[in-house]
């Protein structure tokens, strides 16, 4: 434990063993009010370094300390599911604790915080709860977790980093008093141990938001971080029911919610908070100056069609003003695996009376399947181009790019 | 689909908690549901629809409901999870998410004062597994340790109590679950129910709805149990779109109730090494389905599941409940493979593998030639390879005509 930028800071050195990859040292710095109950948990670094570690084949990992059974149970079988996913790990590394394994009692009277980004399935998660428990349930959220850092590698403590933290600062904080919760901020370099931008996505995502959790389990024996994917469309992605309650022990309850609903059907419930929706952050990069969110990369243009579609479009504030336009969506690319999100907006927006808007999207939505089939080899040209290249060594490629070059 | 009026009808020796469910879009009979549990646990039993919810939820999933009505209070919480559970059920097998109403509205349920957690047991080596396990990880303060085990008549076999063979698989696992009960410190629970009637067939009672039972068996106890663990039958190599799942059983969870799903990470022979070390329990295994067996014995010994378990026991070292310890290659030849080879091929192979690394070449040979018998059948059954893609090509375009001359054809010959 010492001081760090942003607050009291608990750290650890991570060397690794198999793995040619430089030490590191990963951290979190924890808001005063938070640090108070904290302490340097050992779970808190066994569940931020396992997922890394399985990619790198790192063949086990010593903890210094005692870790809990039920987290130790928990990452094999989040190594077993990666196993089953695309790009399986290579080892599965053992876990050894120094001091053995310990099952810590959870606080005595139950407390419970959420995940907070300013994105529509997080403020669905704070409204949600807020509606459904009394002031006085033990499953009533009483404060706002808002982990930063993550969108930075490498940077977590530039200037960059830290305007863009100060830009979303009054943001959350207007949201959580909305909510009635505290904020409280966490801030960690836990990509340093792998940059990649997919393996984050993919892999890393829930492991890196929750794991920090173990340090003030004694302050909120559940947190609670809002499902992405809905259950009637689970993919493998970073964070997924499967995986994030898994990253719990016996004294730390992990709840992974609001797994039946649609982001369209969550931004209808939060029409009940018009508030929120005019504070609404789905844009991770947008220029200073401007709006909270940009309102022109995919994700946005995705968000305020939901808007559009689920009747909330005039509650936004934070973007760009107007409608998203057939034109819009025809220069859009489409991210690899989001067309079941943009399918499930075609029959609203028809029910409005959009249908150009529905027709452009799915138009893009086959464009987008068709690139992937080509990518990946699943169209017709793809047995022709594996003979091609496995066969005749690539010399169809060649004659046809110097035909059409 | 309407759920309504709830009852408790109270006797000496049982207390009967029940309730109607209507069909509004299926042509199917109004049922009464209920669950019958010792008269002693009365003060411990709801008042609230909510463990009707799941399962009336469920089947109303399955039949097209496209409602469901509750006429009373329900949990916020379980509301959502069991959209959730529906959801993910018409994801992996087609159909329509039933919405949900409450006709007195959502009511966030309050746990118990103290914390008290339950196992559903049925004395095999999946729940003995999750028992031995919790008793490793937790001292009897932490509110995790397991008190009570909660034990289900009218599960696999519907109506319960109706057939010689039901029966006698009831007598068995009463018997059976008391014993480990008693052996580590829990309380039993004895329930029955009539769940199955609302839709008594068993592909459905395995692909989406053995969970949903066991968990509305707990929401009628939740005045009693904050917890409530159902053990993994499938490991995740294993895991597929089935009735008890790592991501469908925990979303039966309310707000004063947890759906816990343990034991996905280990595999069964995982799961009978720990056991090895607990030989006392061991002795009260029952994993046998078949019967009615006329005997005292908990297991056949003869059946596909009990010589694998045999095998299993075996391969750990250990003797269970069976007559004849031990087995040998003699034993698994021409063994009789049940009604869901697909299910055990998996199981065969492991156990292949496992005498191969204990140095028993004959044993191990025996259970592969199991395993590959059983997923020669499994291939058949998925149509897999240039074979089953040409018994579809046959069924769609020719309506089975080749499959039929060649089953004709091999008749003659």
């Amino acid at each position: 434990m010492g001081r760090g930028t942003f607050g009291p800071r608990f750290s650890a050195t991570v060397e690794w063993e198999d793995s040619e990859r430089r030490p590191a040292e990963i951290w979190w710095d924890l808001d005063e009010e938070l640090a108070t109950d904290a302490r340097p948990e050992p779970n808190a670094f066994l569940a931020a370094v396992y997922v890394p570690a399985l990619r790198h084949g790192e063949r086990r990992i010593a903890v210094e300390g005692a870790a809990c059974p039920v987290l130790g149970e928990g990452l094999g079988a989040i190594a077993s599911i990666f196993s089953s996913w695309p790009t399986p790990p290579s080892v599965i590394p053992v876990i050894e604790p120094r001091d053995g394994w310990t099952a810590s009692m959870p606080r005595t009277r139950p407390a419970a915080a959420g995940y907070l980004t300013g994105g529509v399935d997080s403020l669905h998660l704070f409204h949600a709860n807020r509606e459904d428990f009394p002031a006085d349930h033990p499953a009533r959220l009483s404060h706002a977790l808002w982990v930063r850092g993550l969108d930075y590698p490498g940077e977590e403590e530039s200037p960059r980093a830290d305007s863009q933290y100060a830009r979303l600062d009054s943001t959350l904080s207007e949201i959580a008093a909305g909510a009635g919760v505290g904020l409280l901020r966490v801030t960690t370099n836990l990509r340093r141990l792998d940059p990649d931008l997919s393996f984050f996505a993919h892999r890393y995502l829930g492991a890196s938001l929750l794991s920090g959790a173990h340090l003030f389990a004694r302050r909120f024996s559940i947190v609670a971080l809002a499902s992405s994917w809905p259950a009637e469309h689970l993919v493998p992605w970073g964070t997924h029911p499967l995986l994030d309650t898994r990253y719990g022990s016996s004294a730390l309850t992990i709840r992974h919610e609001a797994l039946g609903l649609g982001r369209v059907a969550k931004l209808e419930r939060l029409r009940g908070w018009p508030d929120a929706l005019a504070r609404l952050v789905t844009c991770s990069d947008a220029p200073a100056g401007e709006t909270l969110n940009c309102g022109r990369c995919t994700k946005c243009a995705r968000t305020k069609v939901e808007m559009e579609a689920s009747g909330t479009l005039g509650f936004a504030r934070s973007f760009p003003p107007g409608r998203v336009t057939p034109e819009t969506i025809a220069g859009l690319e489409f991210d690899n695996g989001t067309e079941y999100f943009w399918e499930t907006l075609v029959a609203p927006l028809r029910a409005l009376g959009r249908d150009a808007l529905a027709s452009a999207i799915e138009t893009k939505i086959r464009e987008t399947v068709r690139h992937r089939r080509r990518v990946e080899g699943r169209d017709w040209t793809g047995p022709l181009r594996r003979f091609d290249r496995e066969v005749l060594g690539g010399r169809i490629k060649t004659i046809h790019r110097s035909i059409f070059r | 689909m309407r759920v309504f009026d709830a009852r408790r009808e109270t006797s000496a020796e049982i207390v009967r908690l029940s309730a109607s469910v209507a069909w509004e879009d299926s042509p199917r009979p109004p049922r009464t549901i209920w669950a019958e549990f010792p008269a002693e646990l009365e003060p411990s039993l709801s008042e609230e629809l909510d463990g009707f919810t799941i399962v009336a939820a469920i089947v109303a999933q399955h039949h097209g409901e496209r409602r469901l009505a509750i006429e009373g209070t329900l949990c916020p919480r379980l509301a959502g999870n069991v959209s959730a559970a529906t959801s993910l059920l018409a994801g992996w097998f087609g159909g329509f998410v039933p919405g949900i109403e409450a006709s007195r509205g959502f009511a966030a349920r309050f746990s118990p004062p103290r914390a008290r957690s339950a196992l559903f047991f049925s004395g095999g080596i999946d729940s003995l597994f999750a028992l031995a396990r919790n008793r490793d990880r937790y001292s009897p303060a932490h509110p995790a340790f397991f008190r009570d085990a909660i034990v289900v008549d009218g599960y696999c076999f519907h109506p319960a109590g109706g057939s010689p063979r039901a029966r006698d698989y009831w007598r068995r696992t009463q018997r059976a679950t008391s014993s480990a009960a008693r052996i580590a410190g829990l309380d039993p629970v004895f329930v029955r129910t009539n769940f199955r009637e609302l839709e008594d067939d068993f592909d459905f009672f395995g692909a989406k709805y053995h969970a949903a039972m066991l968990a509305a068996v707990a929401h009628l106890l939740s005045p009693r149990v904050t917890s409530a663990t159902i053990s993994s039958g499938l490991d995740v190599p294993r895991l597929r779109p089935w009735g008890s799942h790592p991501v469908l059983d925990v979303l039966y969870s309310g707000s004063s109730l947890s759906i816990v799903h343990d034991g996905v990470e280990s595999s069964r022979l995982e799961k009978v090494d720990r056991l090895a070390a607990w030989p006392a329990v061991l002795g009260s295994l029952m994993v046998c389905h078949e019967g009615p067996l006329g005997t005292d014995a908990l297991n056949c010994g003869q059946c596909e599941k009990c010589l694998r378990t045999r095998a299993a026991l075996e391969a750990a070292g250990a003797s269970g409940s069976f007559e004849t310890p031990g087995v040998s290659a003699a034993d698994l030849r021409d063994l009789p493979l049940g009604p869901h080879p697909w299910a055990v091929a998996g199981y065969w192979a492991e156990l292949a593998d496992r005498f191969r690394a204990r140095e028993r070449p004959e044993m191990s040979a025996a259970a592969g030639e199991v395993a590959s018998r059983a997923g020669a059948i499994t291939r058949w059954h998925d149509g897999r390879g240039w074979k089953g893609a040409f018994r579809r090509l046959d069924r769609r375009f020719f309506g089975s005509l080749l499959l039929r001359a060649s089953r004709q054809l091999r008749e003659r010959t």
